[in-house]
């Protein structure tokens, strides 16, 4: 073996030296990365077959305690839960002092409100157009009394949930009543937010052909509610069924256990209410008939809102201090007069401004029968009256000129 | 004895005689090569193992537009330069197991003539172009082609450059006390 041979050797040897340790290294690599992938597969399936055996998620409803959402009649039971927990808490709110509840009530309607907007389009829908509105929604909402006489004592706790399904409209209401006959004309404010119709239900009990009414609640007090309902000053102004001027059919569902089955409810269009302000519920089983107001209603001008409202054939005004200027001083006004005010502007569109966004600089406090709460409208110097009748409220741009000649013609100059 | 290139692919299709083939035909000549780029035999036969080893282990491509010369004496200019790069000694491996001869004895392998063997010892005293150009123009006979592809020039850049060379092969010729005669 001469030199060459030697050295070839001798490179061939660590040549091959070299080789082995490459391709052991490279066994070493594709051991590892198999142990991987395998590791990764393994994972993957086990994810997937979790993944495909795992039941469908089912809606979460909004986290608001007070909104259930329901089906049909399958899921009366639990509506009928968070109907009793709205319940309690209204019982809460109606018990405060009369200052405290109002504002309690102002707030806890804030807040179902916001979960409102999320299903007012398709329930509204549902109620009015009678088209396709497939879910449903349980609200309730703060209950507040108002006791004009101390010796009156009246508690009021209202739930209302409703559900909403193509052709039919379900209501479910619990009741917990709690009322006794006062000696004095006393004024019950109740008001609820309930999804479906979106409206806010008003029932108020009201001195009439002189009998005193304490409330006019939904529930299982029956009996009360069918004095009301039949001597109900409110009921005059509903057309009969006979009539033909009911709006449609709907199911209601009675929480109470007892009365789990579904009944038929009827609404009705108000005399003189456009139906697109307020209308009202009969509901045979319970013998109530609240009054829904829709939430949602924004007039385009001030005559469509008087005109929607009736407010010409329902308003009334506070007598003693009809007009309240710069929220010190009182004065009468003639009905006449303040009527003439609201018809010369009837054109004032709507700005949708906030009433915070200007001053107040003359308040007419009215009076509006069926709504059942304290009404006003405000002229301000700035160039708008503003009303609250409506549940968003509104304000008519009649400009600066225009509303310091009103303000000056209410005040008899 | 068949030339480099099929000793190659017989050796790629797995007979290892082909590159003892290989290692016998071209070491002393790639290693003397590679000494006018290190200017030490020692690293130059080094550098010259490694070629051969980078041969066995990664059996790289031959392009046969070239000779398999021209192609191994490119590896091994690349080799030399990336070991000057690199500067330092890590071919100790390859040292045990590889006959580390003397640079005189290569030459006088390699080199029978007395006459080449001056002109080969007096290419050491000459630039580093100057040596590799005119080793492999006189010493491997390799066309200016094949020069030009080795060193990374053109073929004019690379006649250039034998003409300077072979002025400094003189001049050094005649400092040695020959005649100059080339």
């Amino acid at each position: 073996m001469d030199k060459y041979e030697k050295c070839a050797a001798s490179l061939m040897r660590l040549g091959d030296e070299i080789l082995s340790e490459k391709k052991r290294r490279r066994e070493m690599i594709l051991r590892r990365t198999a142990a991987v992938t395998l590791g990764t597969a393994a994972v993957l399936v086990i994810g997937v077959t979790t993944h495909v055996l795992k039941p469908p998620k089912k809606p979460v409803p909004p986290s608001s305690g007070i909104i259930t959402e329901t089906s049909a009649v399958t899921t009366a039971e639990a509506v009928t839960t968070e109907a009793r927990t709205s319940s309690a808490a209204s019982s809460l709110t109606t018990t405060a002092s009369t200052a405290k509840t109002s504002t309690s009530t102002e707030s806890h309607t804030t807040t179902t409100r916001a979960a409102e907007k999320q299903q007012s389009s398709t329930t509204t829908t549902a109620v009015w157009k009678q088209t396709t509105a497939t879910s449903t929604t349980a609200t309730s909402t703060a209950t507040e009394t108002t006791t004009s006489s101390p010796a009156a004592t009246t508690a009021l706790t209202q739930t209302t949930t409703s559900a909403a399904t193509l052709e039919t409209t379900t209501t479910t209401q619990a009741l917990t009543t709690q009322a006794s006959t006062p000696s004095s004309p006393t004024t019950t404010r109740a008001s609820w937010d309930i999804s479906f119709p979106t409206y806010t239900t008003t029932a108020h009990p009201h001195a009439y052909n002189g009998h005193n009414y304490t409330t006019v609640s939904v529930g299982n007090g029956t009996e009360q509610y069918v004095k009301v309902l039949a001597e109900c000053p409110h009921m005059i102004h509903i057309y009969s069924k006979t009539q033909e001027h009911y709006i449609k059919t709907a199911f209601i569902y009675d929480t109470d256990a007892e009365h789990s089955a579904p009944e038929t409810a009827t609404i009705y269009s108000l005399d003189g209410i456009s139906e697109r302000f307020a209308v009202m519920m009969y509901y045979p089983n319970i013998q109530a008939a609240p009054i829904y107001v829709r939430t949602e209603y924004e007039p385009e001008t001030l005559g469509e809102l008087l005109d929607d409202t009736g407010l010409s054939k329902y308003m009334t005004f506070d007598y003693d201090n009809a007009v309240v200027l710069n929220d010190e001083e009182s004065r009468h006004v003639k009905d006449e007069r303040i009527t003439k005010v609201l018809d010369d502007c009837r054109s004032a569109a709507n700005t949708g401004k906030n009433a915070a966004s200007f001053s107040h600089d003359l308040t007419i406090k009215t009076d509006i029968s069926y709504i059942g709460y304290d009404t006003t409208f405000i002229i301000s110097k700035e160039g708008y009256i503003f009303t609250n009748i409506t549940d968003k409220g509104a304000s008519f741009y009649i400009g600066e000129e225009k509303a310091l000649s009103c303000i000056e013609y209410l005040l008899g100059k | 004895m068949e030339n480099g290139a099929s000793s190659y692919l017989r050796f790629l299709n797995g007979d290892k005689e082909g590159f003892v083939d290989i290692v016998r035909q071209y070491k002393d000549g790639l290693t003397l090569f590679v000494n006018t780029i290190m200017n030490d035999i020692h690293i130059s036969e080094e550098v010259a193992n490694e070629v051969f080893l980078r041969l066995y282990v990664k059996k790289p491509k031959y392009k046969s537009e070239y000779s398999f010369k021209t192609w191994l004496y490119t590896i091994g200019k690349n080799t030399a330069l990336n070991y000057l790069k690199k500067n330092r000694r890590n071919y100790s491996s390859i040292e045990d197991c590889c006959y580390i001869s003397d640079e005189q004895d290569i030459e006088a392998d390699y080199i029978r003539s007395e006459q080449n063997l001056l002109i080969h010892r007096a290419l050491k005293a000459l630039k580093a172009e100057y040596s590799q150009v005119l080793y492999l123009v006189y010493f491997e006979e390799l066309s200016h082609a094949d020069i030009s592809e080795i060193m990374g020039k053109n073929e004019k850049q690379v006649r250039d450059l034998i003409y300077n060379a072979k002025k400094a092969l003189k001049a050094e010729l005649e400092r040695r006390g020959t005649n100059g005669q080339i």
